[in-house]
């Protein structure tokens, strides 16, 4: 199957693509150029690299949702999650998604990190991540938008913002620990950095989970209510990385959906 | 919140069932039902399988989309717990793992 009628097809696009069509998933010429664009930026932006886990659950299917943008590996869907057209949504009590990957296993060795979500609704307390105990990698919304990248959780990030648009939580030393958020092209609606020092040492012992936390091997459950169209995590990215970075996801998510990020 | 109260015994082979479903066919374990313990009330002690009306009809793959009804393991797996009769509505409070630490 061709999938662009042009030469500078980017490879890990077109096997994206190609995972989600044979998963189930219909891509239309629009939704292939803009994945094309997506990874073409973050290549020659520098961003791309930095990316264990990215998923795009827009596809209305779990198969291709479950599908890493990065590592074309998948993930699990558990209990009920709607598979909705442009965005996953848990049901507040059972569902959510296991991404079957253990921060260390990707090279996320305890001195930095990134997660995020791309999030529809400011609802409840929804949150994604891992911990165990106080080893905590962790976003969650509960009135604020609120980072947990530490070995205690005495000190974190936090963001008085609705938890919509493209989050983006990354830490890059022990000083140096920012919640950004956007959901307009013109940079950042507002960010929050906390640069109080604290021992690194980012879990392991579970994998990471979106629309539930993972607290050493149970999801976090009851707190999950708003809609997802996308989660990740990774190395952390410096601001002008994560402002790249959160622009090319709005800008895919939107193009691919049709729909506008509040 | 609509399933089946199992055993976890119970809970466990109908999810490792499905999971086969997925792998006998080449497939990644992309979706299960799920297993939650029941924290509190009289079912304390068991596990919790959602079965909804939602759960059912989750599109998983293919074009047009299979739903777990459309798979032909899906009937043994329901009847290993008792059949669609058998589902009953739980208060979702009583899956609430007590506060993490």
């Amino acid at each position: 199957m061709r999938f662009f009628p042009w030469n500078n097809t980017d490879p890990d696009a077109a096997a994206y693509i190609a995972a989600v069509v044979a998963g189930g998933g219909t891509v239309s010429g629009t939704q292939q150029a803009a994945i094309n664009t997506f990874y073409r930026t973050g290549k020659s932006d520098g961003w791309y690299s930095s990316l264990k886990r990215l998923y795009l659950p827009i596809w209305g299917v779990a198969a291709p949702n479950a599908i890493c943008m990065t590592s074309l590996t998948s993930g699990t869907f558990v209990g009920t999650v709607t598979q909705g057209a442009g965005f996953v949504q848990g049901d507040n009590s059972t569902g959510y998604f296991n991404t079957g990957t253990a921060l260390h296993s990707v090279g996320l060795n305890g001195k930095q990190g990134m997660i995020g979500v791309l999030s529809l609704d400011d609802l409840g307390t929804d949150n994604t991540g891992c911990f165990t105990g106080a080893t905590r990698m962790l976003l969650t919304n509960g009135g604020a938008i609120t980072s947990q990248m530490v070995l205690n959780t005495t000190t974190t990030a936090v963001l008085s913002a609705s938890f919509t648009g493209v989050i983006v939580a990354s830490r890059l030393s022990a000083t140096s620990h920012t919640v950004y958020r956007r959901s307009t092209a013109s940079g950042f609606e507002s960010s929050a950095e906390n640069t109080v020092t604290e021992a690194l040492n980012l879990p392991n012992l579970a994998p990471w989970f979106a629309g539930a936390a993972n607290s050493n091997g149970t999801p976090l459950r009851g707190t999950v209510t708003g809609r997802q169209g996308a989660y990740f995590f990774g190395d952390g990215l410096t601001t002008a990385q994560a402002t790249a970075y959160s622009l090319a996801l709005k800008n895919l998510w939107e193009v691919s959906t049709g729909l506008t990020l509040a | 919140m609509i399933g089946f109260v199992v055993t976890p015994e119970q809970a466990d082979a109908a999810n490792a069932a499905i999971a086969d479903a997925q792998t006998s066919r080449g497939m990644p374990v992309f979706w299960l039902a799920g297993s939650n313990p029941i924290y509190h009330g009289e079912h304390a002690g068991g596990c919790f399988v959602p079965c909804d009306d939602a759960t059912l009809s989750t599109p998983l793959i293919g074009h047009p989309p299979k739903t777990p009804q459309d798979f032909p393991e899906f009937a043994t797996i329901i009847e290993s717990m008792g059949g669609l009769d058998a589902r009953i509505e739980i208060d979702p409070s009583i899956i609430l793992a007590p506060p993490a630490p």
